[in-house]
């Protein structure tokens, strides 16, 4: 089986620092993989290079058939628009717009029409039980109606990939594992993720698959491919 | 110190564009001081300058030898010619001309702008106001004997249109004699000055003499109509400079409260934080002011040199109060602009400072953000337009930079092209550009009519009208005044009528407004005119727009007019240069010049255009200025939810959308707004210029605001705020996502 994401031989240098060493990595389509390591091992760094937020210094890094590393900026936007879906350790929501208006934007931005973004938008508030809060800000909700209209936000455009990085970073226990049964349902009606943690219960309890890089490159298991 | 430094170069940006905009405010405001500094009484400067003559004196050498006439403290006697010279066949003007050995001496030191002084015979000086392009360097020939033009000179006292070696005037006509007396400030004194200079000389030594008191009233008639534009665009260029300062410079201390909080944090006290921030802002606007004083300096050369021309003075340098004034002015500007928000940054606490420095308030805005997120346009241009709301205070600052930027254009249009209309009127080269003139003297034309049927048959000719000129008096006026006689149709030749209308009959006339305000008189009026001993009553039928001799004319309709002069319209497509030649090869041997209406005249609208496209290029460069920190401050401050937009799928060309349309709201109403107060200011200024020159304005020449105009105009104010803001929006687009998510 084609994987879905495939980075070959990628090194990524900032400066004197080296984030990722010839890191070859594949991820299947539907699988769940966890990307563990301590701070500074390069995770962050490995998931702005899948989503296209960075360009590595050499590799390859195809997604979804897509080679991400060729992409000029306008392809590589138009590219996260449609496939990639990103939930972060603090949320990211524009706090200057409501819970809809921030769950609507990427299909906004993509140009999708707004009554048909709004059926998605409902759907997807329903499903992830935040409809109540449509015109409230973000910063009237909790930390985990927060990680919801992120999720939310970013599952509008119905991406091939979820990328989260430390989901349930800024969450307390309780809500944290309210966010990762979500992750897991979304996982199990077929959507790829990757998690980035540095928790390994987490990891274990949400992950088919979890990969620990250190210094840049993969600890686990050992063999030239990672998965 | 080491933190002031540190802040200096952590914020590079930041100080460029304090230092680009003191620049570029001190650069407008010296050019615009130094303009309206030189318009004060540039003619009494530049006379003082040159030991101007108080009276400039003509002696018939006949009655009195040169040794008579030489004293202390006086310059001459110098040989003195009006000559009439040709130059490629083509005769000039008549001309004074003197001999005169050096330029110097005690009074009217000539300055020499151009080439050198007369060295020895067959060399003449021009001065400048009669040297034309044609001339420099050109050879006139003067009774028959070449002269090469070596040099352009100017006599602030008017005191010759050329000067050659003593040597080339062996039989002048007269003596020139130039005095200075130690009261000439009326014109009694320099009378009673006169009488005593010439105390003890034979009856009819003296033929004629001049009082410095004209030749200033004339030349400060020149200024006057410029000042009120200079003091227009000098207030706007001010309160333009100050607003954008403020805004730049305690912009950049507000979007520094991050810094002041983490400073606070490290142990500054309130002190070295305010001390801190005001000496950050300082160094770049030192820098900025010092080369804004010498660019302003640099740019009022021309400028000045040109107005010099305009106000017929000596050279105009900027004065040095200016130099002083701005800069320090300026500093003082930027210190308080600072010094505000540092103090408030310096009683905030630390956590405080952090918080305010982090990015404004989610609240501001959001009600903005809604009823625009549901207009049909494309989200990144919504979400642009709603970024103002968030930043009230910033919007309305960068509002009344692009308000002041847009009215400065829109008023500067609408002068430009009123003067152009203006010119038209006064010169009448474009309705009229040909002139056939008639000589004096022995060998005039009879005036039979052949030349007209000349004029007439040549192919090409439109519209001739024969002209004659007569001195008339009017009961109650005191000394004569020309009257300028028609033998038909005026209305092709580009004169205007203020009000009124054209005459009709020989007993009909138009006056300018100088010489209805002189007699208390109105447009439907009647008057009584003398000419040659007889009396007769006209009527005012209309109020020309005229200013030669401040206006005290009479203009008439005579169809059997025994014309001296002809000006002569051509048909569309005719080349005016051949249509010339021609004619002159038709007249050639008969003593009369065809020549075109003079194109230096166009000169003082060059000028004045010139001073206008400067300081308004300054000034809506100023407001782009400001539109550009507004722009930078704010992508700054939402460096990271510009990551989280670029990370949702923002391209490159939204994101340049979304911050073009954060500016273009507000450039667009500014430009509105402008569009009412340039006109305003036009309708003011305009006839304020006019009142200085003594006279009313067509009606026609305030109308220049076209609809096609003025939707250019409109567009003016989101012009300037597109262009300021366009590159901080090239670099938004360059932002890399993965920092930005990483910014606080």
């Amino acid at each position: 089986m084609t994987p879905l994401i495939q980075l070959t031989a990628v090194t990524k240098r900032y400066d004197a620092a080296t984030a990722l060493r010839e890191l070859t990595f594949e991820v299947g389509a539907g699988e769940a993989v966890a990307v563990m390591g301590a701070s500074g091992s390069g995770k962050s760094t490995l998931l702005n290079l899948v989503a296209g937020l960075d360009r590595p210094t050499s590799g390859t890094v195809a997604v979804d058939g897509v080679q991400v590393h060729a992409l000029s900026e306008a392809g590589a936007a138009r590219f996260r628009r449609q496939r990639i879906g990103m939930i972060f350790q603090f949320f990211n929501l524009l706090d200057d717009l409501t819970v809809l208006d921030n769950i609507l934007l990427p299909s906004r931005l993509g140009g999708t029409p707004a009554g048909r973004a709004e059926i998605r938008a409902a759907e997807l508030m329903a499903a992830l039980r935040i409809d109540r809060h449509a015109t409230t800000y973000p910063a009237r909700l909790s930390g985990g109606e927060r990680q919801r209209v992120a999720i939310a936000r970013a599952l509008m455009n119905r991406p091939a990939i979820l990328l989260a990085d430390e989901p349930t970073g800024a969450l307390d226990t309780a809500t944290g594992e309210d966010v990762l049964d979500l992750l897991l349902d979304l996982n199990r009606t077929g959507q790829t993720l990757i998690l980035v943690t540095h928790d390994p219960a987490l990891a274990a309890r949400c992950a088919q698959r979890v990969v620990t890089l250190v210094d840049g490159a993969v600890a686990a298991p050992a063999g030239g491919v990672a998965r | 110190m080491t933190a002031i430094l540190a802040g200096v170069s952590r914020r590079r940006l930041t100080a460029v564009v304090v230092a680009l905009v003191v620049l570029a405010s001190g650069t407008a405001s010296v050019l615009g001081l130094g303009l309206l500094a030189a318009s004060d009484a540039p003619f009494d400067h530049a006379f003082a300058q040159q030991s101007g003559a108080h009276a400039v004196a003509a002696f018939d050498p006949s009655k009195v030898p040169a040794t008579g006439l030489a004293m202390r403290g006086a310059s001459g006697p110098f040989p003195q010619a009006t000559v009439r010279p040709t130059i490629d066949g083509f005769r000039l003007s008549p001309m004074t001309v003197v001999g005169r050995a050096d330029p110097l001496g005690p009074v009217d030191k000539v300055s020499v702008d151009e080439g050198r002084w007369v060295r020895g015979p067959g060399e003449i000086v021009l001065n400048r106001e009669f040297a034309g392009p044609r001339l420099a360097g050109a050879t006139l020939t003067v009774d028959g004997r070449p002269l090469r033009v070596v040099g352009v000179a100017y006599s602030v006292s008017r005191t010759a249109d050329a000067w050659v070696s003593p040597q080339d005037l062996p039989h002048p006509q007269s003596l020139q004699m130039l005095y200075r007396f130690a009261q000439a400030a009326t014109e009694d004194q320099v009378r009673a000055g006169m009488i005593a200079v010439t105390r003890g000389l034979p009856t009819g030594a003296l033929i004629g003499s001049r009082s410095y008191l004209s030749v200033r009233l004339s030349a400060n008639g020149a200024i006057a109509p410029i000042v009120p534009f200079l003091v227009a665009f000098a207030v706007l260029g001010v309160v333009m400079s100050v607003l954008i300062v403020v805004n730049v410079v305690s912009g950049s201390v507000v979007a520094g409260y991050f810094r002041i909080g983490m400073l606070k944090s490290l142990g500054f006290t309130p002190g070295q934080v305010v001390a801190a921030h005001v000496v950050q802002v300082l160094l770049p606007a030192a820098l900025g002011v010092t080369l804004g004083a010498l660019l302003g300096n640099l740019l009022s050369v021309p400028l000045l040199e040109d107005a010099a021309q305009v106000y017929g003075t000596g050279a105009l340098t900027v004065a040095p109060w200016i130099d002083v004034v701005v800069p320090a002015g300026l500093l003082t500007l930027v210190a308080l602009a600072a010094l505000v928000p540092a103090l408030r940054a310096g009683r905030l606490s630390a956590i405080e400072a952090i918080t305010t420095g982090r990015a404004p308030r989610a609240e501001h805005g959001r009600a903005a953000q809604r009823l625009l997120g549901g207009l049909r346009l494309p989200r990144a241009v919504t979400l642009g337009l709603a970024r103002p709301f968030a930043r009230p205070a910033r919007a309305a600052t960068m509002l009344a930079a692009v308000l002041f930027g847009a009215t400065t254009i829109t008023f500067a249009l609408g002068l430009g092209s009123s003067l152009y209309l203006i010119e038209d009127a006064l010169l009448h080269d474009r309705s009229a550009p040909l002139e056939v003139a008639m000589m004096r003297g022995p060998d005039a034309v009879p005036y039979d009519g052949s030349l007209l049927k000349t004029i007439k048959d040549q192919p090409g000719t439109a519209h001739v009208v024969g002209i004659d000129r007569r001195d008339v008096t009017i009961p109650g006026l005191s000394g004569s005044l020309p009257m300028t006689v028609f033998d038909g149709d005026v209305s092709w030749t580009g004169r205007q009528l203020i009000s009124g209308r054209w005459f009709r009959t020989p007993d009909e006339v138009v006056v300018p407004t100088g010489l209805l305000n002189s007699m208390a008189l109105s447009v439907g009026d009647s008057t009584a005119l003398e000419q040659d001993g007889a009396r007769r009553t006209v009527h005012i039928v209309g109020e020309i727009f005229e200013t030669d001799d401040a206006g005290l004319q009479v203009f008439a309709l005579d169809p059997a007019a025994t014309a001296t002069r002809y000006e002569v319209a051509l048909t569309p497509g005719t080349d005016l240069e051949t249509y010339r030649n021609t004619l002159q090869t038709a007249l050639q041997g008969r003593p009369i010049d065809v020549s075109l209406n003079d194109e230096n005249g166009r000169r003082l609208f060059s000028i004045l255009l010139g001073m206008i496209s400067t300081l308004t290029v300054l000034l809506a460069v100023v407001a782009g200025l400001g539109v550009f920190n507004a722009v930078v401050l704010d992508t700054r401050e939402r460096v990271h939810d510009l990551g989280v937009l670029k990370a949702i799928g923002m391209e490159p060309r939204q994101t340049i959308a979304m911050v073009i349309a954060g500016v273009a709201g507000l450039g667009l109403l500014a430009g509105l707004v402008a569009l009412p107060a340039g006109l305003a200011l036009h309708r003011w200024i305009l006839p304020v210029m006019a009142a200085a020159a003594g006279t009313g304005l067509p009606p026609g020449d305030l109308d220049v605001y076209t609809w096609d105009r003025l939707t250019i105009l409109a567009a003016s104010g989101l012009t300037i705020a597109i262009l300021g803001a366009l590159i901080p929006a090239t670099w938004a687009a360059r932002t890399h996502p993965a920092p930005a998510l990483r910014t606080e």
